[in-house]
């Protein structure tokens, strides 16, 4: 494809990207990925089998595809971003008849090496397309009643989608990464409050005709655990149990009894971090939490520093989506909110949330590299202003 | 340019408001991470401790009961039995059914064992039978192929290999009811699967010391409740053997001499109060009782006319009869009413307040003094100088050698029997006291109401002149009685009267007595009425052994051995026998010569 001076020329494009590379974020997440394998291999009784040895080929895998996504210019990603938002969109569509013909909820498709779980995927794809969609907003469209049911039409097709599976976590944090676009891009105020100030209204009707009794189940046992001492509540007491006979140093690694016991649920995904810190202690959470406020903090400089508005608004969309998983999965396992499916980034065993993880990591990486190309918005009212530049 | 500018400024501000806010967010978690990690990681630091480690206790082994000499009377046996483990168990009802096929249960057991598993947690196992034999075993071996979560096991199982010969000595244990857990403030040992406790007898009366001390097993155990691995294990100490005073020879000698009898036997050693015998019969087979009687065994013992369920020789009442007529006389000398040589004619009758009262010889004893009063066994005697005597004095009296109150012997279910006087009558039967009631008194009739545990006593005392306290316990130290302050004179004058009974011809028992011996026994015979004849009956010439069972006297004899230092003093109880003389006198001295036989005397 390349004669021999292009090749050199990308090759040199390469050298620059590589030299533009936020190493940081590549380290914090190494780390936090070389922890989560060490606690999976603890939680097999001391074996890569079968958790750690799948965790470290996926990480590979990811690894390569955040590179991967750096490498393809930031312009690309916007042009194409309501095509991966497409795809993405389809792919739930798929899960969702396959889940009716399977008489279940199937949140899955099997790939063969990993289940992709659309739902964690279309994440990443809204993210896309509304940074794409709020790139070229000025005031006067922010205000506009149109301009914005487009946006809302393109978050409430993937938030029903997955609600209807039922992810109610996923879905939850799908909204509240919206609005946080919605937020940054400049919507005014007065739309935040009234919609806070209409939430207990529209949660009242979600109560009475939209959640299944497990969800509500969840939520009562959130409000008062004693319901349901051996269920839910009996979850969060034995993780809470494992943090702190964690104390600060540790049990030591493979030692912790609340997780050799098998006192600790579903302990190598969305309670991973409840052995971790039963076996690694204060020191080990706190290094671990410090990982991703470090990485929450390179997103706002990378962000803060970056010349449009499509690369911020990824950027922190990205970095928001990240920090909303590690604080609903660690506010969920110390019991600070109702027990939600979410799992902790980068820790938690899952081939999707992994790949979606780096590949965002990816994206941030990309607008590190990009921050400094100025990319224009098209003229008001033109065909442009949606599609954006050509 | 002023549009992007006017954007960044929107998005510094904001990015700003929320980073502002996921530094907070972050600040909590910190803050929850240190509240459970250093705060208060000592409180779940011992949560999880006892999530991990859980103690169960060991059954001790019950402790052993002995004869005097060692011999076993009770102790644990290795038996085999079928287990249900119900976290292995999809259907606890189904299964159940299908072995109570090869296994048949009742219907009530079936509820018990659902209910338990209801109440217990998963891994707990259930007894589904117990005290199976080889072949069932096997059985249960063969089927739990197809059928998880049956296993067998052993176990101790208590065994009384005497069976009915001290049933009413031992007792038996049985497992613990719900409300005796509660009554004995929940005491673990008693939650145990297979936890019994004592139920009369001694196994109640020693229960304590019978049941020994809890092991404890520290194990590991996982959130499902499994055990993962023994952490430490402390041996269970076995209970305290109890040695009795029981000699298991002559006590099964005596229940095999009672043969179809019923009634009572009872020998004790005067010197130490120690009970070598006490047999009550009928009697029952405690290892029945050990796994839980069924219905309709439990209706044929607690219907059974001859209440096998009574332990008599401490709880069946019988009017003392001519034996007290021993004490009578000792209590005339004692109170200084009468000279032994002072004599009463005895016509065969006696008239008081224009009654006339018969003598049980019908044609009468002609002249009698103090000592033929008590050889002859003359009624009319006795109710002329009772009369003199008064009923206080004869009631203290009888008080004094054990009547009238529990000896407290080592058993649950003693009577304390009747001594009547005035003060008692009023109290009892808010009645004034008759003159009359005051002679019947004298012959051991009337109100009078002993066990024969009370007459060897009172027979032991007699012979000794010692407060004798009776035991079912080997005494390794025996202490001395005190004296109960009678005249020496007077004691020998009696013990010589009933030796007299015996061994010269004109005695009561004269029949009985020891022949080509080295020793010689004494005793006063006694024949307790159960239903008066009636003047009808008398002048028909129909005696005792003609009327139907339950309608003929209990015959009894007191006896003690040797007549010159006493060792031994015995009351057997012939209930129906008719007459003392007869009946109990021929058990008595079969006793001592088996005791002779084992070099007591």
């Amino acid at each position: 494809m390349f004669n021999n001076h292009g090749l050199s020329l990308y090759l040199a494009m390469v050298r620059g990207h590589v030299r533009r590379l936020p190493t940081g974020i590549l380290l914090c997440s190494c780390t936090l990925a070389l922890l989560g394998v060490m606690t999976l291999y603890s939680v097999a009784g001391m074996s890569f089998d079968p958790w750690a040895k799948q965790q470290i080929l996926r990480f590979m895998l990811a690894f390569a595809l955040l590179l991967a996504v750096t490498l393809v210019p930031l312009q690309t990603w916007l042009k194409y971003a309501y095509w991966v938002y497409g795809g993405m969109v389809v792919l739930l569509v798929v899960v969702f008849f396959i889940g009716h013909v399977g008489m279940g909820a199937q949140r899955w498709i099997n790939l063969g090496f990993m289940h992709l779980q659309p739902s964690e995927t279309m994440k990443i794809g809204l993210i896309l397309a509304l940074s794409r969609y709020f790139h070229g907003v000025i005031p006067e469209e922010r205000k506009r009643f149109s301009f914005l049911m487009i946006a809302l039409l393109l978050v409430a097709i993937p938030f029903f989608l997955v609600a209807e599976q039922p992810d109610l976590g996923t879905a939850g944090i799908i909204f509240l990464s919206s609005v946080v676009i919605f937020f940054l891009s400049g919507v005014p105020m007065w739309i935040f409050i009234t919609a806070a100030l209409m939430a207990p209204l529209i949660g009242m009707i979600g109560w009475r005709y939209a959640m299944h009794g497990y969800q509500k189940q969840r939520v009562l046992t959130f409000l008062d655990p004693s319901r349901d001492p051996l269920g839910a509540g009996y979850h969060i007491t034995q993780s809470k149990i494992a943090f702190g006979a964690g104390g600060l140093f540790g049990q030591g690694w493979g030692q912790g009894s609340q997780n050799r016991l098998d006192f600790i649920p579903e302990r190598h995904t969305d309670f991973i971090f409840s052995v971790f810190a039963e076996e690694f202690g204060l020191i080990g959470t706190v290094f671990a939490l410090s990982l991703c406020l470090i990485l929450v903090g390179y997103g706002y400089s990378i962000a803060l520093s970056c010349r449009n508005q499509f690369g911020r608004l990824l950027c922190l969309g990205i970095t928001s989506l990240f920090f909303m998983h590690v604080s609903i999965n660690l506010g969920m396992i110390t019991g600070l909110v109702p027990v939600v499916g979410v799992p902790f980034p980068l820790l938690s065993y899952g081939g999707t949330s992994m790949l979606t993880t780096m590949i965002g990591f990816g994206l941030i990486c990309n607008v590190a590299i990009y921050r400094r190309d100025e990319i224009r918005r098209a003229t008001l009212g033109s065909r442009q202003s949606f599609w954006g530049p050509r | 340019m002023i549009l992007e500018d006017n954007r960044y400024q929107v998005f510094s501000r904001r990015a700003f408001l929320l980073g502002t806010v996921k530094l907070g967010f972050f600040g909590v978690l910190y803050g929850q991470l240190y509240r459970l990690q250093a705060h208060e990681a000592l409180k779940y630091k011992e949560i999880a401790e006892d999530n991990r480690v859980n103690v169960q206790l060991l059954s001790p082994l019950r402790g052993r009961i002995v004869d005097r000499n060692g011999q076993i009377l009770a102790h644990n046996e290795q038996q085999y039995r079928l287990m249900l483990m119900p976290e292995h168990i999809e259907n606890l009802e189904t299964v159940i059914d299908l072995l109570s096929q090869h296994f048949p249960i009742s219907a009530k057991e079936k509820k018990t064992l659902l209910r338990q598993a209801r109440r217990n947690p998963k891994f707990v196992p259930l007894l589904f039978k117990k005290k199976v034999s080889w072949q069932d075993v096997s059985k249960a071996e063969f089927l739990s192929a197809e059928i998880s979560g049956l296993i067998s096991e052993e176990g101790m199982f208590r065994t009384y290999p005497h069976g009915p010969i001290l049933a009413h000595i031992l007792g038996y244990v049985s497992p613990v009811s719900e409300a005796e857990i509660k009554a004995k403030n929940n005491d673990p040992l008693l939650k145990l699967p297979d936890a019994q406790s004592g139920k009369l007898g001694i196994e109640e009366n020693k229960d304590m010391d019978l049941r020994g001390d809890p092991g404890e097993r520290h194990v590991e155990i996982n959130a499902a409740g499994r055990i993962i691995r023994e952490i430490k294990r402390l041996s269970p100490a076995e209970g305290k053997t109890q040695r009795l005073s029981i000699d298991l020879e002559l006590q099964r000698f005596a229940y095999a001499r009672m043969g179809l009898e019923t009634g009572a036997v009872v020998v004790l050693d005067v010197r130490t109060g120690e009970i070598l015998v006490q047999v009550s019969a009928p009697s029952y087979d405690p290892n029945v009782f050990t796994s839980g009687v069924d219905h309709a065994t439990w209706q044929q013992l607690a219907q059974n006319p001859d209440k096998p369920l009574i332990n008599k020789p401490i709880a069946g009442l019988y009017p003392p009869a001519s034996t007290f007529k021993t004490l009578t006389g000792l209590a005339l000398l004692h109170n200084n009413i009468v000279k032994p040589n002072q004599t009463v004619f005895c016509p065969g009758y006696y008239f008081f307040g224009g009654r006339k009262v018969h003598c049980w010889k019908k044609e009468g004893h002609g002249v009698v003094n103090w000592h033929d009063a008590i050889v002859k066994s003359c009624d009319v005697y006795f109710y002329e100088m009772t009369r003199r005597m008064g009923i206080q004095n004869l009631a203290d009296f009888a008080r004094l050698v054990g009547l009238g109150s529990k000896t407290n012997i080592e058993l649950s279910g003693e009577k304390a029997g009747i001594v009547p006087d005035p003060a008692w009558k009023q109290m009892a039967k808010n009645q004034v006291w008759f003159p009359g009631e005051t002679i019947i008194a004298g012959i051991g009739q009337g109100y009078l109401l002993t066990t024969p545990l009370q007459l060897a006593v009172m027979t032991a005392r007699l012979a000794t002149g010692t407060n004798v306290h009776p035991t079912l316990f080997h005494r390794e130290h025996p202490k001395a009685f005190a004296p109960l302050g009678i005249h020496p004179e007077h004691l020998k004058l009696v013990r010589q009267a009933m030796s007299d009974v015996v061994n010269i011809p004109g005695g009561t028992a004269y029949a009985q007595r020891l022949v080509d011996m080295d020793f010689a026994y004494a005793g006063k015979t006694g024949t307790a009425q159960v239903r008066r004849i009636s003047m009808a009956q008398r002048a028909a010439g129909i005696k005792n052994e003609d009327l139907p069972r339950p309608f003929r006297d209990h015959g009894m004899f007191i006896a003690f051995a040797p007549v010159d230092s006493p060792k031994y003093a015995s009351a057997v109880i012939i209930e129906h026998g008719s007459s003392g003389s007869r009946a109990a006198a021929p058990v008595t001295k079969d006793i001592f010569l088996k005791m002779h036989e084992l070099g007591y005397v």
